[in-house]
C-alpha cells in the first residue's frame, strides 16, 4: 500500500448491478492500492448525482452514459462542463413486459423468440396495432431517467420496430426501487432499466424481461465515470489513480470466478441491497428465459474493452439526443460533446500497463467500436446528419 | 407555458415530501410568508397526473425522494405541464444552490416567476428543512438523554441494595468512577448493570 498526499475522495453510487465496480475498488482494496482514501456514497437519483458532482459534494460519480453530454449542454440543469475518463462497462440492461402484455404479444405471434429484437418487436407493434383497432389506451414504458442509454435505447429498437415512441406508446419515469411495483400495479405495461430490476421482475412472478441491452448494440456502453472537468484538469494525478483503481476492479467484476463474492458483497444493505442470489443471476447473464442461442454477452464490466469511453459511443447518445428533440442540433454543439468522452484520459492513466492503448484509440483504429446495430443500421460519426436522415423515426417525422 | 395572471396572482407550490412533520413545517412557513396556494403530496404514486392537475408554479422535493428522477423526465418530454427546470439555473446564485443541497431539498420553479418570489419560497424551504434537522436532533438528544437517566437510576438502585449505599453515596461513587476513566457516566453505569446481571444479582 502506498501514502500519498491525496485528499480523502468522495463518489457518488447508485444501487445498481453495475455501481459493482466503484463497490469493488472500495472494498478489495483497489482504490488504496493506489493512494487514494475514497469514501462512496449510495443516492437516491441521478438528479442528485448530477447535483452533488456539479456543486463539489462528490469529486465524481457513477453517471449513466448521456448525463456528462447532458450536463455540458446544459440539458435541463446548468450547463457544467463534465467529462467521462472512462465507462464502467456495456450492457446490463433489460426490457421487461408485464405478463399480460406477454401473453398479448405470444397470442398475435406464435413463434415469439425471446431475446430476439426483430420477433419481439415485430410481436409488440402488432399488439399496439390490435389495441388501436379495439379503441384501447396505449401502452405506457418506464424507464429511470431521460438522459440514459437505457432510454435512447428502448426508444431507438421501437422505432425500428415501426412503433412511434411519445405518439405510439407513453413514456414515463419510475424509480428503479418502484418498477416491479408499479408494473405489479398496471401503472405501466414494460420498462426498460438496468439490474437486478428485471430479474426481481420475474422472480417475483410480475412480469419477464423480453429483450437485452445488448442485443439491440453490442457495443452501447452503459455507465460511466463521471466529473467536472476542472477538477479533472486540476488533478490530473488522482484521476489517473482513480482509472488505474477501477479498471483493475472492473477485471476483477468481469471475472466469472468472482461472480458468487460479487453478489455477496452488492448485495449487503449499503450497497445494492437486493438478494445475492437476484444479483447473481444478473450477473451470469441469464436474465432472458428461453433466449436463442447465440447471444451477445448480457453485460460486460471490462470485457470487449468495455472501459474505453469511444468519442463515437457520445456522438451517438448525442444523435438520439437531437432525434427525440431533448436537444437542437448544431456544430457547436457536436464540438462539446467531443470534449466529454475522453480516451486519451483513459489511455493516459494506463500508459504504465498498456502502452499501446494510445495507439489502437486512434480514430483509423477503431477496431474495438462497433457502430452497427441490429436492424442493420450502422453509425458513422463523421456522418451525424446523414445518420439522422437515414432513421425514419425521430421527434420530427411524426 | 403559463399565462401572465399567475405572475401577479399567489403562485402554486407543491410540496412532495413523505415525512409529514417536516412537510407541516414547511406549509406552515409558506402560508405564513403569504403564500395561499400550497398543496402537499406525500403519495408519489402516478405523480405526473397529480401534477398535471395542479398545473404547479414551483414544486418543493425533499433530495431523499426518489421522484426528482421522475419530475426531470416529465419536464423533458412533456407536452402536458408546463416545463419547470431545476432552480436557480442562473449560475450565480450557486450559494443558494449549496445551501438547499446541505438542508437536503431541491426546488423547480416554471420559467416566469418573479424571481423575488422564488427566492422568499426556496428560503423558507431551506430555513424550515434545516429547522426541523434541528428538532430531529434535538429529540434524539433528549430521548438519549432519558435513557441515559434511567440507566443511571437502575445502576444506583443495585449499588444500595448490595452495598447498602444511599443514593447521594451510590451517584457519588459512579461520578467519580466515570471521571477517573474518562468515561460518561452512563456508560458506567451500564456497566454496573452489566456486572450485576452477570453475577445473577439484583435487575432492579
Amino acid at each position: 500500500m502506498t501514502t500519498s498526499n491525496f485528499p480523502k475522495i468522495h463518489l457518488g453510487f447508485i444501487p445498481l448491478v453495475d455501481s459493482a465496480p466503484l463497490v469493488i475498488a472500495a472494498q478489495k482494496g483497489f482504490f488504496a492500492r493506489n493512494g487514494l482514501d475514497v469514501e462512496l456514497h449510495k443516492e437516491v437519483s441521478w438528479a442528485n448525482i448530477r447535483d452533488r458532482t456539479i456543486h463539489h459534494h462528490f469529486h465524481a460519480a457513477q453517471m449513466l452514459g448521456p448525463m456528462p453530454i447532458a450536463a455540458s449542454l446544459g440539458l435541463g440543469h446548468l450547463k457544467v462542463d463534465l467529462i467521462t475518463p472512462m465507462a464502467l462497462g456495456m450492457g446490463g440492461n433489460a426490457v421487461t413486459v408485464s405478463n399480460d402484455l406477454l401473453a398479448s404479444m405470444r397470442s398475435v405471434q406464435k413463434d415469439l423468440v425471446l431475446g430476439d429484437p426483430v420477433s419481439v418487436g415485430r410481436a409488440l407493434a402488432k399488439c399496439m396495432a390490435r389495441r388501436k383497432q379495439q379503441a384501447r389506451e396505449q401502452l405506457t414504458f418506464a424507464v429511470v431517467y431521460p438522459f440514459s442509454a437505457h432510454n435512447y435505447e428502448l426508444r431507438y429498437w421501437l422505432a425500428a420496430s415501426g412503433i412511434r415512441p411519445d405518439y405510439d406508446v407513453r413514456f414515463t419515469a419510475v424509480p428503479p426501487s418502484q418498477m416491479v411495483a408499479a408494473l405489479k400495479e398496471g401503472h405501466i405495461d414494460g420498462f426498460c432499466v438496468g439490474e437486478p430490476w428485471s430479474t426481481l421482475a420475474d422472480q417475483e412472478n410480475v412480469g419477464q424481461a423480453v429483450l437485452s441491452k445488448s442485443a439491440i448494440w453490442p457495443g452501447c456502453l452503459e455507465k460511466v465515470l463521471g466529473m467536472r472537468t476542472d477538477w479533472a484538469e486540476a488533478h490530473p494525478d488522482i484521476v489517473d489513480a482513480l482509472i488505474v483503481s477501477l479498471d483493475a476492479a472492473c477485471a476483477w467484476c468481469e471475472a466469472p470466478e468472482n461472480h458468487n463474492e460479487l453478489a455477496g458483497i452488492l448485495s449487503q444493505e449499503e450497497f445494492v441491497g437486493t438478494s445475492a442470489e437476484a444479483i447473481g443471476r444478473s450477473l451470469s447473464g441469464n436474465v432472458i428465459k428461453e433466449t436463442s442461442a447465440a447471444k451477445t454477452a448480457f453485460m460486460s464490466f471490462h470485457a470487449n474493452a468495455a472501459n474505453i469511453p469511444w468519442t463515437a459511443q457520445s456522438l451517438w447518445l448525442y444523435s438520439q439526443m437531437v432525434r427525440w428533440g431533448h436537444v437542437a442540433h448544431s456544430p457547436q454543439g457536436v464540438e462539446v460533446v467531443k470534449q466529454v468522452y475522453r480516451p486519451d484520459i483513459y489511455a493516459r492513466a494506463l500508459a504504465a500497463s498498456a502502452p499501446n492503448l494510445a495507439h489502437q484509440m486512434t480514430p483509423e483504429k477503431t477496431d474495438f467500436f462497433s457502430g452497427r446495430f441490429y436492424d442493420g443500421h450502422a453509425f458513422d460519426p463523421a456522418e451525424i446528419e446523414q445518420y439522422l436522415s437515414s432513421l425514419e423515426v425521430s421527434a420530427y417525422s411524426v | 407555458m403559463k399565462g401572465p395572471a399567475s405572475v401577479n396572482a399567489s403562485p402554486i407550490v407543491v410540496v412532495i415530501d413523505e415525512n409529514d412533520v417536516r412537510a407541516a413545517i414547511l406549509e406552515d412557513g409558506l402560508r405564513e410568508a403569504g403564500l395561499v396556494n400550497v398543496h402537499r403530496l406525500s403519495d408519489t404514486t402516478n405523480l405526473m397526473r397529480q401534477l398535471v392537475r395542479l398545473d404547479p408554479d414551483v414544486i418543493i422535493i425533499d433530495l431523499e425522494n426518489p421522484s426528482r428522477d421522475v419530475l426531470e423526465q416529465m419536464f423533458l418530454v412533456s407536452r402536458s405541464v408546463s416545463r419547470p427546470v431545476a432552480m436557480f439555473v442562473d449560475q450565480s446564485d450557486s450559494e443558494r444552490t449549496n445551501a438547499a443541497m446541505d438542508a437536503g431539498v431541491s426546488a423547480y420553479v416554471v420559467d416566469g416567476l418573479k424571481k423575488e418570489r422564488i427566492k422568499t419560497i426556496v428560503d423558507m424551504a431551506i430555513s424550515r428543512f434545516n429547522t426541523f434537522s434541528k428538532l430531529r436532533i434535538e429529540l434524539e438528544e433528549a430521548r438519549s438523554e432519558l435513557a441515559d437517566r434511567k440507566v443511571i437510576e437502575r445502576a444506583k438502585g443495585i449499588m444500595m441494595q448490595s452495598r447498602g449505599m444511599s443514593e447521594d453515596e451510590a451517584y457519588t461513587l459512579l461520578r467519580r468512577t466515570a471521571m477517573t476513566q474518562k468515561k460518561r457516566l452512563a456508560d458506567i453505569a451500564q456497566s454496573v448493570i452489566t456486572a450485576s446481571e452477570l453475577l445473577g444479582g439484583a435487575t432492579s
